[in-house]
């Protein structure tokens, strides 16, 4: 059994103009111990999935169809309180803005172990102290700086300690959103290798949301990269990396500069499509108006997906024929 | 932060402070129009008599040299001779000051509790029809004339209904009885200050709420309080631990602020209520030229409205850990 099954998930939000579905029919399997990357330009949907799998979604936000079955046990039946006892205990979050996701007022120290108390009430305050000793040196940040406030922390010094908070009832499952996208390279370089460091050392499993390629190729081992609210390819690291065949991956790969040119090697550029009108979802690919290659029956037909291995496959109805 | 270091900054610049204070009263009462010694003269008096009060007051020495005395009547407690009531002025304030903080300290810190308790979960239900018609209630409260709604509630509390006294803050009986006691007295002054109480916690309250409910709206929308959630705090833990510690400091400010305006600005709640504090006195004082008493109702006034800052300076420190002097 997988640690995390979602399944043909559909999520959708209340606007004045009626429902916009933000997340359409994605459905992937996560492994214990294993990392999963979902790559997307901003606006497609990544960290709605992420917010789902912790019963977050804002107000307006509901899971339209589908399944997220986190050891074999369905999380959308769940009631507020068991959710509340489920959350951070099973599934823990590495938030987006590290530098906010700290209550300014509380010291630091006091907000992981608030964490703590609230999931093992049965812990003594010696247990606890020895726990947030071990989270601190875990994360490199010296003891003595456990309850200083947040504006006293550098910013790589806070992204640590929102790690070690995500840490701290020692989850099956922590989905990291963008950990690294406030940070300057070096530090970001810094928090990559503790991601890595901490999967190893504690053996849990990560979703890893970014746009950024770099950071998602060094932590995962699956890939998948979602365009519009939609998956369009998905397949493990090397596979979508190395041999991309989706249209948007190709572009997007080609988009990211690196040294040695990797990536370097399609021509085409992903073209601006960050308009989200609704009708977007009405049954053509979401890609076709941006994409270079696509032909008269991508405008009017759905988009089909295309099995290239077992492990790799890719919504397009022109990937993986013998063109 | 250190509190003491905090403490003694404040204090100097609130002494810096103050003597700008005392020196601008000084020179406006000098520049305002009328002569304090045409109220003192009456028609027995000859040319000589008067030469011989202006030299008694020192009016006839140089501006700098009056000063000088000022200053020095200043620290060694001498506010002069009220024209009006014949009595040190000293007496008069110690009187009328504390009686003016019992009332509107005690209004604003009970409206302030109820007003961010109240706004603090209407805020929680955001949309909702008890959060539209709380709304709804503190914005009337909110923009009541306090003037008006106090002859109202006098007529309706005090007049048809007949629980409170009509005005003032004692029954003289009660404080002229040599046999009454101190809690006998405490349950008077109590019963006469309900009314006033009453209308001030009202329209302050609405006016806190508020304040807390927009506040506490802002602060919910921080990623802080998704972390919250996500922790798998309950919604009230959340809303206790996380939002209202954030969303009170926006209120503090404003409670500073209006016990400092309370001082003076319930000049007019105090005249309705016959209530004899500070601000009626002052009102009569500058209406009567009783330029000493008028002096140092200012003096006072001013030395409450700073040590009041002093106060919301040190509650702000010890709730946001950012700040520090």
């Amino acid at each position: 059994m997988p640690l995390l099954d979602v399944d043909n998930l559909t999520i959708a939000y209340h606007t004045r103009s009626g429902p916009v579905t933000a997340v359409e029919n994605v459905s992937f399997r996560l492994e214990r111990g294993k990392f999963l990357g979902i790559v997307g330009e901003s606006g497609c949907g990544k960290t709605t999935i992420g917010m789902s799998l912790l019963g977050l979604l804002p107000e307006n936000g509901f899971v339209r169809e589908g399944r997220i079955l986190f050891e074999g046990s369905d999380l959308l039946a769940l009631s507020q309180k068991e959710l509340q006892a489920f959350r951070w205990k099973k599934i823990s979050m590495i938030f987006q803005a590290a530098m906010n996701a700290l209550n300014p007022v509380h010291r630091v120290g006091d907000q992981i172990i608030e964490a703590i108390r609230i999931h093992n009430p049965e812990f003594s305050e010696e247990r606890i102290q020895k726990e947030i000793k071990e989270l601190y040196d875990l994360v490199d940040i010296p003891e003595q700086r456990i309850f200083d406030y947040p504006h006293q922390y550098s910013g790589g010094m806070k992204q640590r300690a929102v790690i070690a908070m995500a840490l701290s009832c020692r989850p099956d499952l922590v989905i990291a959103d963008e950990p690294t996208t406030a940070l300057d390279v070096i530090v970001q370089d810094q928090i990559i290798r503790k991601i890595k460091d901490i999967q190893r050392q504690r053996g849990i499993a990560g979703i890893f949301i970014s746009h950024d390629i770099g950071v998602v190729a060094e932590a995962c081992q699956d890939i998948m990269v979602m365009y519009r609210g939609k998956i369009v390819e998905q397949g493990k690291r090397e596979e979508v990396f190395v041999a991309p065949v989706h249209p948007y991956t190709i572009a997007l790969l080609s988009s990211h500069l690196t040294i040695d040119g990797v990536f370097d090697f399609h021509a085409d550029k992903p073209e601006v499509a960050c308009d989200f009108s609704p009708d977007f979802f009405a049954g053509v690919c979401g890609y076709a108006e941006s994409c270079s290659r696509a032909e008269a029956q991508c405008f009017t037909a759905p988009p089909k997906w295309r099995e290239i291995t077992p492990t790799h496959k890719a919504l397009c109805r022109l990937c993986g024929q013998n063109d | 932060m250190n509190l003491k270091s905090l403490l003694l900054r404040r204090s100097i610049e609130i002494l810096v402070v103050f003597g700008i204070i005392m020196t601008g009263l000084f020179l406006l009462f000098h520049a305002a129009p009328g002569d304090p010694i045409s109220m003192m003269v009456d028609l027995t008096m000859t040319p000589e008599d008067v030469e011989r009060m202006v030299a008694q007051l020192g009016l006839d020495q140089p501006i700098w040299i009056q000063y000088l005395y000022y200053i020095k009547n200043f620290f060694t407690g001498n506010f002069g001779t009220s024209f009006h009531y014949g009595r040190p002025v000293i007496e008069i304030i110690s009187e009328r000051l504390p009686n003016t903080i019992l009332l509107f300290t005690t209004a604003t810190i009970l409206a302030a509790m109820a007003g961010v308790w109240l706004g603090k979960i209407i805020a929680w239900y955001k949309g909702k029809a008890i959060d539209t018609w709380t709304t709804i209630f503190a914005l009337v409260c909110n923009t009541l004339f306090l003037p008006w709604i106090s002859l109202l509630f006098i007529w309706f509390f005090a007049y048809w209904v007949g629980w409170f006294p009509l005005s003032g803050m004692m029954t003289p009986e009660i404080w002229v009885n040599p046999e009454a006691g101190f809690f006998a007295k405490a349950v008077d002054v109590l019963h006469h200050m309900l009314l006033p109480l009453l209308t001030l916690f009202i329209v302050n309250t609405g006016s806190y709420l508020l304040i807390m409910r927009s506040s506490m709206l802002e602060t919910i929308k921080e990623d802080y309080i998704l972390t919250a959630r996500a922790k798998g705090l309950s919604e009230k833990q959340v809303r206790n631990r996380h939002a209202a510690p954030n969303a009170l400091l926006p209120v503090v400010t404003s409670v500073g602020l209006s016990l400092a305006f309370s001082v003076n600005g319930g000049a007019l709640t105090e005249t309705v209520f016959s209530w004899p504090g500070i601000g009626r006195e002052l009102i009569f004082a500058v209406s009567n030229s009783d330029y000493p008493l008028a002096m140092a109702s200012f003096l006072f006034i001013a030395l409450v409205v700073l040590v009041a800052n002093l106060i919301v300076d040190i509650l702000y420190a010890y709730l946001d850990p950012r700040i520090s002097y």
